[in-house]
Parts: structure tokens; C-alpha cells; sequence
């Protein structure tokens, strides 16, 4: 386990990647898949600074963060236990999300995870 | 918080190829970051990432440990990775790491595994060699889960044995270990596994190794080797090792259901293994090949075999004689146990008749012409102190003991000569001293401790000062002499535990009839001794045994004892029952002694392992929180104490707290008295001695301190000690403890006291807040195993 960082040239690599990522769904995807990935999320305080980096990530604001969670929860592939933890309903459907992203976006995942890794 | 293990294992269980391709390459990185890892603790967390998910890139994997574990100027050169000071812990952990990554590969690349496995079984480092032997262990054993959810069957067990068969015969003591861990997981006959099945649960399961023809090879092969191991080594310990693997291997198993097939295939092992056992023992010519310590250890386990297994009923019986009618084993199988309590029953009469005429019959018949030959024998007996359990020689001190009683100058002079030549009989010297003592022979026991003077025979001493008891078996009191206090009160201990044990309970044992002298004596010990903490126990046993009367201590000698229970580092049980017995002769001592380690505990360390010092302890003698309670005069006593106390937290206070949380009455009296001032001062030493009670808190103290002062930070110490709790049981203990509070204090809403209301209105509140907090907690943590579950 460690702190939450990004090193510069990650955030570099990852903008360059990520800058095109306009598509609503994709981002949906990708929000989804690290639900998956980072266990526990958390709506509240606990999960600032994760939210604050996959924000960074996805380029998005609060406003479109709130957007993608409201969306995933109406969808019924999210929920918020007591508005902390959120949680997949399904684990395989955040599977699936992140196979597709890896086949569109393999370059940028690698990017992303290796990121994640510190490798 | 990320967790890497996790992010990296998910995408490892993903099908997509360039999800695959890109665990591939992690692996390819994170070996290439471990070669260049900055310190130790960087390396360590780089192979556990790499163990998650080394399946996926077996090869690569290999590659990355064997740097780790071949990089020899890594292994032996402190501080290239590391300048901690717990430098080599942290290097045993990147090896045992490095071995982890071995262990996720044994199935998948047993070849390359088995061969790191030789290679570091033979290392010079233990953490290497350990390492080795875990994987291989793991390896040969029976998993439940391989076994019902693959096809391998008992390949790797077959793998595993073949290696260790394709050693040369010649190589194979340098992997004796390794045989001997491997050999015990291969002819093991129960298979234990488990799996998590649910969220919540966890399912184990028993079973038994199917007796087939694949299994009945392996475990004979296995039995041969373990067997040739036995027979061809030259050392007695290693020699009942082995017997000791095959011993476990012809047991049934622990669990599940077996039939008749496992059954037979375990008899017919054990036909074989009688012929090896036969092997072992004797020679060609039908002598003993072997020392009596060996052949002890299979008698005892052949004659617990023929109470079981009937059906090699005579074999066993044939092999059990021969060993039996051997004239030297016979003298060991009759004087260091085993063979008689197991027939007779330990303890029973009929045991005790037979020894008792036994032993008088073996003593009449030596004598000065034979005495030679019976010394030699008796010097064979005591080598056997090697291999055989210490306590199986009770029967021999015993007979060595009524020798030296019947027979004093012939035991004199057997003792004397194993003194001057080395043997091992003077290890039971204590027997022979005792019985000379027992026989008034009192000349001969100063002759030899004398010479044990002379000669310096330092490990003698604590044997002589055995030798020094006052009536064994409660027969007739042994004269204690003025020559035996002054050899007592002469020793050096010079830090010998085992020395100043011995001499303590000799002291103790004869302090009666000397008590002046031999009471300072114990005194001087405990006070010079830095083990005096485990001399207490036998201290506390002499008091309740009347060995020692506290009444016959000088004051200056109470005056020490009372310095050494202060100064203890642990105030065990049996350092407060010294004291409760003090207390019965001096109620105010016990006070004295309490306060004196609080003081002392002010300038201790408490949490460092080397100078740890408890002043009052958890776990308190019931005896003595009555004794202290009895004292009428306690709370005038204690009452000036807190006066010279200050109001701030202080290590002192918080011992007092934990000792007044022990003696209850003498608690609530005590804070009243310190309440009723209603001054700060006292409210905050109220306070702050309640955090080190390890009870339910007293609302009642709470209501009446926050009633007499408006001071926020004592009505914010007030709701921290409501809103906090000890043990409790049930994911949601905590949510109905605090529920369970704001409803006790519910109560208060209604008081007169507007201080009490307001309190009680704020501390319900936050009560029920912290309940609802921890519900949702719980029903997080329920959500976090879920998740875990379903990966």
C-alpha cells in the first residue's frame, strides 16, 4: 500500500493519451473499471484524494464526476452504502469494461497502470 | 490508498490478449526494478507483486528471483540496499519473498523450482535453507485443493522424491534436512485443505490419501530412502530422526474416512520397516550396532505398535525380544523407564514393588569385586542423557540414590573416578551426594564437594547444591550442616541461572535450620542476581510450603527482599503473592511496595523489549486487592500522595489508575475524597486515573465532575472516556455499547443541574452518532469481504 501519487511523466504520458477521451461512455467505462481496480472507493472524505486523481485522469470536474456516478447508480451497476463506500453490483461487468478498454485503449491503460504501479 | 497486489492480480485475471501481453511485460519490468531496487524494502514490495501474478510469466518470474537469490555479493554485504539497523531481518524477508515467488511456481515450473530448491538447501544461510525447505515442503504435500480440482494426482510427489532418489549416494547427508522435511510430507497419510467458500466462510476439509499403486510406489521408495539415511548415518541424534519420519509415516490418518486397502498397505509397510528396524539395531553378529538412546526410542515406539497393529503381532514381538534379551539394553530399558511404566502403569504399585525389589537385588550384588564392571554399566546408562529425555532417568537417580545410601564407598568411589575421567555419570551426581547425605556418610559428600572445589568443576555446583534437600519423599529430615551453609553461602554465581536456581532452592529448602544466615543468603542472591524475576516463583513456593518464615527476616534483610520486589521488571503473580504474604505481617509493606514501583516506573521505559518495566500489573492477585481493601488507614495514606502529584497526565497517575481499578472500594473512596474538593487538580487526576481502569466507565463519576465545572476541556475528556470502549463482541458491539450508554444517561436530562443537563444532552447525542457511525462501519466491512471475495 502507498499514498496516492503521480509522477510527472506519467501525468505527461497519460494527457496525451487521455486528452481525446471526450466520449461519455468511455469515461463511464473507465470510471466503472476503477471502481473496479482501487478498492475501497469512497463517495465521502475517505476517497478525496483517489476521486482527486481519477478526476485528473479523466479530465473532468466535480460536476461531471457526480454526472458519471449518478448515471452508473441509475444504471444499476453502482451503489453508494450509507453515501461512503460505493460499490460494483457487478464485478463481472466492471470485468468486461475493462477488457474493451484494453483492447481501444491498450497504450493507455499500460500508461495508466504501470502509473498505478510505480514500474 | 492504492493496493498494488490488487490492482496487478485483477488484471492478471483478465482473458484479453493485450491484458495478458501487458502482465507479461509488468513481470519483464518488475524484474529489471528488483536489479536496481534502491533499498531492501523497495525490492520486498517488488517481489510480492511479483509472487501475485508470477503464474502468468513463469519464466520471467524465474528470472527475477534468481537475481535476488544467486546475487551472493547481495546476500553477504550489509548495507548495500539497506542502513537499518535491523538490517538482517529485512534481508530474510526479501529471501523469503524471493521464495514466495518460487512457491506460486511449483507446479507450473517444477523442473526449475526442484533445482533452485537443491541448490539453496545446502546454502550457507539458515534464511536460504529454510526458504529452500518451505517450498519444497509445500511442494510434496497432499493439497486437497490440487488433488480434487486438477489432474495431477501425486505427480508432484512423485517429482519431489525423484529428485531427492537422483542424488548420489554419497551427496546425500549434506541434503538430510531437506530428505527428512520432504520424506515427512510424502508419507504423510492425511490430506487437510480449505477454501473460502462464501464472504463469510471459511470450509475445511479431511481426507486420506487413496492407497494406489502410484501412491504405494511412492511411499516405498520414499520409506527406502529414509530407511538407507537411517542406517548409513553415523550419529545417534540423526539416526532417531529418521526412525522419527518413519515413525509418523505408518500412523493412520487423523481425519476423514479410510478403508481396509489403507489399512493393509500400512501393514505391509510396517513388515518391511520391522526388517529395517532390525537393520538398524544390530549388526551382523547379532550385537548392537547402534547407541542405547537409539534403540530406547524404537523399543518405545514398537511397544505402542503392539498394542495397535495385531496383525504383525508376532514379528514385532520376535524383534522386541531380541532387542530385549540384549544384556545392555536390558539395563536401560529397566533403569531409565519407559518399558515398566508402559507395562505396569505409571505409578502403580505393582511398578513400585517390582523396582523396589529389583533395585534392592541389583544393589546387594555389587560389590568391590564386581564394582568395576557395574560403574562401566551405569557409565553406559548415563551417556544415553544424549538422545533420552532427562525426565525418563527419574528410575535411575532413584536407584543411584539408594546405591550411594546402601552402598556409600563403592558409590564414592564410582563417582569419583567419572569426575576424574569425564564421564557422564557425574551428571547424576546429585543422586549419589544425596544418598550419601541420606546416610549420614556426611565425610565422603565433603570429600567430593572438595574436590569439585579444586578441580573448579563449575558445572558440578548446581548438582551439588540438588544433592542438598531436606527430606525426599517425605522420609526422615537430613541433618542440613554448618559446613553445607557455608559451602551455599560461599558460591559464585557469576550469572549462572541454572548455578543460583539450585543454590536458591537449597537455601530455601534448609532455611530453618539456619534461618538467620540462609535468609541474608537469599536476600544477597536476589539482590546480585540479574534473573531474580525467575527466582521468584520458587521463592513464592517456599512460603506457601513453611520452608521459609518471613517472621525470622531481619529488618535489613526485609528491608532487601521489599527492594527486590520493587525493583522486578514484571510484578507476576508470584511476585504479588510474596508480597500479599509480607502483607499478612505487615499490612503497610504491601502499600509501601505498590507505591515504590509506581515511583520507580517513572523513569523506566516502558515499551522498549530490552528494560521493560510493568509497575502494576493487568492481571492482579485477587488475595492481595482484598488485603489492600482491608486496610483501614489506605485512603488517608494515598490521599497525600495526590496532593504532591500534579494535575497533568504523568506515568505515575496512570499506574495509580490501574491500581486503583483493582482494588475497587479503595477506588471509589479515593475519588470521592479527590471529587469532593472540586478542585481542577483533582477532577483532572480523576480523570486520567479512569483512562487505566479497564472497566465500563462510572457515569456516575462523570455526571458528578462535569456537575462542579464548566471547564470544556474536563467535559471534553468526559464524553472521549464515554465514547471509548475495551473488548466487544459482534461486528455491531460497539454501535450497542454506545447506544446502551446514551440510554443510561438519559436519566440526567432531567436534572437540577444545569451543567449535568446540558452534559447529558451533548453526550447522548454524540453516543448515538458514534453508534450509527459504527453501524454503517459494519455494514461497510461486510461490503469490503464481498468485494474480496468476488475479486
Amino acid at each position: 500500500m502507498e499514498l496516492v501519487s503521480v509522477s510527472e511523466s506519467f501525468a505527461k504520458t497519460r494527457l496525451k493519451y487521455l486528452d481525446s477521451l471526450n466520449d461519455f461512455g468511455e469515461k463511464l467505462m473507465f470510471y466503472q473499471a476503477f471502481v473496479f481496480l482501487l478498492p475501497p472507493f469512497y463517495m465521502d472524505e475517505r476517497g478525496q484524494a483517489k476521486r482527486a486523481m481519477m478526476r485528473d485522469i479523466l479530465s473532468i470536474d466535480e460536476a461531471e464526476e457526480s454526472e458519471l456516478v449518478s448515471h452508473l447508480k441509475r444504471t444499476g451497476r453502482l451503489k453508494v452504502i450509507n453515501g461512503g463506500l460505493m460499490v460494483l453490483v457487478s464485478a463481472d461487468d466492471a470485468k468486461v469494461a475493462l477488457e474493451e478498454l484494453w483492447m481501444s485503449k491498450a497504450d493507455a491503460m499500460s500508461t495508466l497502470i504501470d502509473g498505478f504501479l510505480g514500474i | 490508498m492504492i493496493n498494488k497486489k490488487i490492482i496487478l492480480s485483477k488484471i492478471a485475471a483478465l482473458k484479453g490478449e493485450e491484458a495478458c501481453r501487458y502482465v507479461s511485460r509488468a513481470i519483464k519490468n518488475i524484474g529489471a526494478r528488483i536489479n536496481c531496487a534502491g533499498d531492501l524494502d523497495q525490492a520486498v514490495d517488488l517481489l510480492e507483486l511479483l509472487a501475485v501474478v508470477a503464474y502468468k510469466a513463469p519464466e520471467k518470474a524465474l528470472e527475477a528471483t534468481a537475481s535476488v537469490l544467486d546475487d551472493n555479493s547481495l546476500i553477504n554485504t550489509q548495507g548495500r540496499r539497506s542502513g537499518q539497523d535491523l538490517f538482517r531481518t529485512s534481508h530474510d524477508t526479501l529471501i523469503n519473498k524471493a521464495f514466495d515467488v518460487l512457491l506460486a511456481l511449483r507446479y507450473l515450473k517444477p523442473e526449475e523450482v526442484m533445482k533452485s530448491v537443491l541448490l539453496y538447501s545446502r546454502a550457507q544461510s539458515e534464511s536460504l535453507r529454510l526458504g529452500a525447505e518451505r517450498v519444497a515442503t509445500e511442494m510434496a504435500k497432499y493439497d486437497y485443493g490440487i488433488l480434487t480440482k486438477t489432474n495431477l494426482g501425486y505427480q508432484p510427489q512423485r517429482f519431489i522424491l525423484d529428485k531427492l532418489l537422483n542424488i548420489p549416494q554419497n551427496d546425500r547427508i549434506g541434503f538430510a534436512s531437506l530428505i527428512k522435511v520432504v520424506s515427512k510430507e510424502i508419507l504423510a497419510t492425511s490430506i487437510i485443505g480449505h477454501e473460502t467458500t462464501g464472504p463469510n466462510t471459511l470450509t475445511m476439509y479431511s481426507s486420506s490419501v487413496a492407497p494406489t499403486e502410484s501412491l504405494r510406489g511412492i511411499r516405498m521408495d520414499a520409506l527406502g530412502l529414509v530407511a538407507d539415511m537411517c542406517i548409513s548415518s553415523q550419529k545417534d541424534a540423526e539416526k532417531i530422526g529418521y526412525l522419527n519420519v518413519l515413525r509418523e509415516s505408518i500412523k493412520e490418518p487423523m481425519h476423514g474416512n479410510y478403508g481396509e486397502n489403507l489399512l493393509l498397505m500400512l501393514e505391509e509397510e510396517l513388515k518391511w520397516l520391522l526388517g529395517v528396524y532390525r537393520r538398524v539395531v544390530f549388526d551382523d553378529k547379532g550385537a548392537l550396532a547402534v547407541g542405547l538412546g537409539v534403540v530406547a526410542s524404537m523399543d518405545e515406539h514398537l511397544y505402542w505398535l503392539s498394542r495397535t497393529r495385531h496383525a504383525c503381532g508376532a514379528l514385532l514381538g520376535r524383534l522386541r525380544e531380541d532387542i530385549a534379551a540384549n544384556p545392555v539394553y536390558a539395563l536401560l530399558d529397566c533403569y531409565v523407564g519407559g518399558g515398566d511404566e508402559i507395562a505396569y502403569g505409571f505409578g502403580s504399585d505393582e511398578l513400585m514393588s517390582r523396582r523396589g525389589v529389583r533395585n534392592d537385588a541389583l544393589i546387594e550384588s555389587v560389590s568391590s569385586e564386581n564394582s568395576g564392571v557395574w560403574a562401566s554399566r551405569f557409565e553406559m546408562v548415563a551417556t544415553a542423557r544424549d538422545v533420552v529425555d532427562d525426565w525418563k532417568f527419574t528410575v535411575f537417580r532413584d536407584l543411584l540414590r539408594n546405591f550411594a545410601a546402601k552402598k556409600p564407598e563403592l558409590a564414592f568411589k564410582m563417582l569419583a573416578d567419572s569426575m576424574k575421567n569425564g564421564g557422564s555419570l557425574r551428571f547424576f551426581s546429585s543422586s549419589i551426594l544425596l544418598g550419601l547425605r541420606m546416610s549420614s556418610n556426611l565425610d565422603l559428600w565433603d570429600r567430593l564437594v572438595n574436590q569439585v572445589e579444586q578441580d573448579d568443576m563449575a558445572e558440578m555446583r548446581p548438582l551439588v547444591a540438588d544433592s542438598l534437600v531436606r527430606n525426599p519423599d517425605g522420609q526422615e529430615l537430613i541433618r542440613f550442616r554448618k559446613e553445607e551453609a557455608d559451602w551455599l553461602c560461599a558460591v559464585k554465581y557469576e550469572g549462572d541461572l541454572r548455578l543460583e536456581y539450585s543454590v536458591l532452592r537449597a537455601m530455601l529448602i534448609n532455611s530453618l535450620d539456619d534461618p538467620g544466615r540462609l535468609t541474608s543468603a537469599v536476600v544477597k542472591l536476589l539482590k546480585q542476581s540479574k534473573f531474580n524475576q525467575y527466582h521468584l516463583p520458587s521463592l513464592e513456593a517456599s512460603l506457601m510450603n513453611k520452608w521459609l518464615d518471613l517472621s525470622s527476616f531481619a529488618p535489613k534483610d526485609l528491608r532487601g527482599l521489599k527492594k527486590v520486589l520493587v525493583s522486578v521488571p514484571s510484578f507476576d503473580w508470584h511476585a504479588q503473592g510474596i508480597v500479599l504474604a509480607i502483607g499478612k505481617q505487615d499490612p503497610s509493606s504491601m502499600l509501601e511496595i505498590l507505591l515504590g514501583r509506581i515511583k520507580m516506573g517513572r523513569g523506566r521505559k516502558r515499551f522498549s523489549l530490552e528494560d521493560r518495566y510493568e509497575p502494576i500489573p493487568h492481571h492482579f492477585h485477587d488475595g492481595l486487592a482484598k488485603a489492600l481493601s482491608a486496610m483501614p488507614e489506605l485512603v488517608s495514606r494515598l490521599i497525600p500522595w495526590f496532593e504532591k502529584a500534579g494535575e497533568r497526565w504523568s506515568p505515575m497517575l496512570a499506574d495509580m489508575g490501574r491500581l486503583l481499578g483493582n482494588v475497587k472500594t479503595m477506588a471509589s473512596e479515593v475519588m470521592d475524597v479527590l471529587i469532593s474538593t472540586g478542585q481542577e487538580k483533582g477532577l483532572w487526576q480523576v480523570l486520567y486515573m479512569l483512562k487505566f481502569q479497564h472497566n465500563e466507565p462510572d457515569l456516575e463519576v462523570f455526571i458528578k465532575i462535569v456537575g462542579l465545572t464548566d471547564n470544556k476541556k474536563i467535559w471534553a475528556e468526559c464524553m472521549a472516556a464515554l465514547s471509548s470502549a475495551g473488548g466487544v463482541y459482534g461486528e455491531d458491539g460497539l454501535a450497542r455499547i454506545f447506544k446502551a450508554r446514551a440510554e443510561a444517561l438519559k436519566p440526567f436530562l432531567g436534572s437540577e443541574n444545569s451543567r449535568v443537563k446540558t452534559f447529558a444532552e451533548e453526550a447522548i447525542k454524540n453516543l448515538l452518532d458514534h453508534a450509527e457511525r459504527e453501524r454503517v462501519e459494519a455494514e461497510e466491512e461486510r461490503e469490503l469481504r464481498r468485494i474480496e471475495f468476488e475479486g
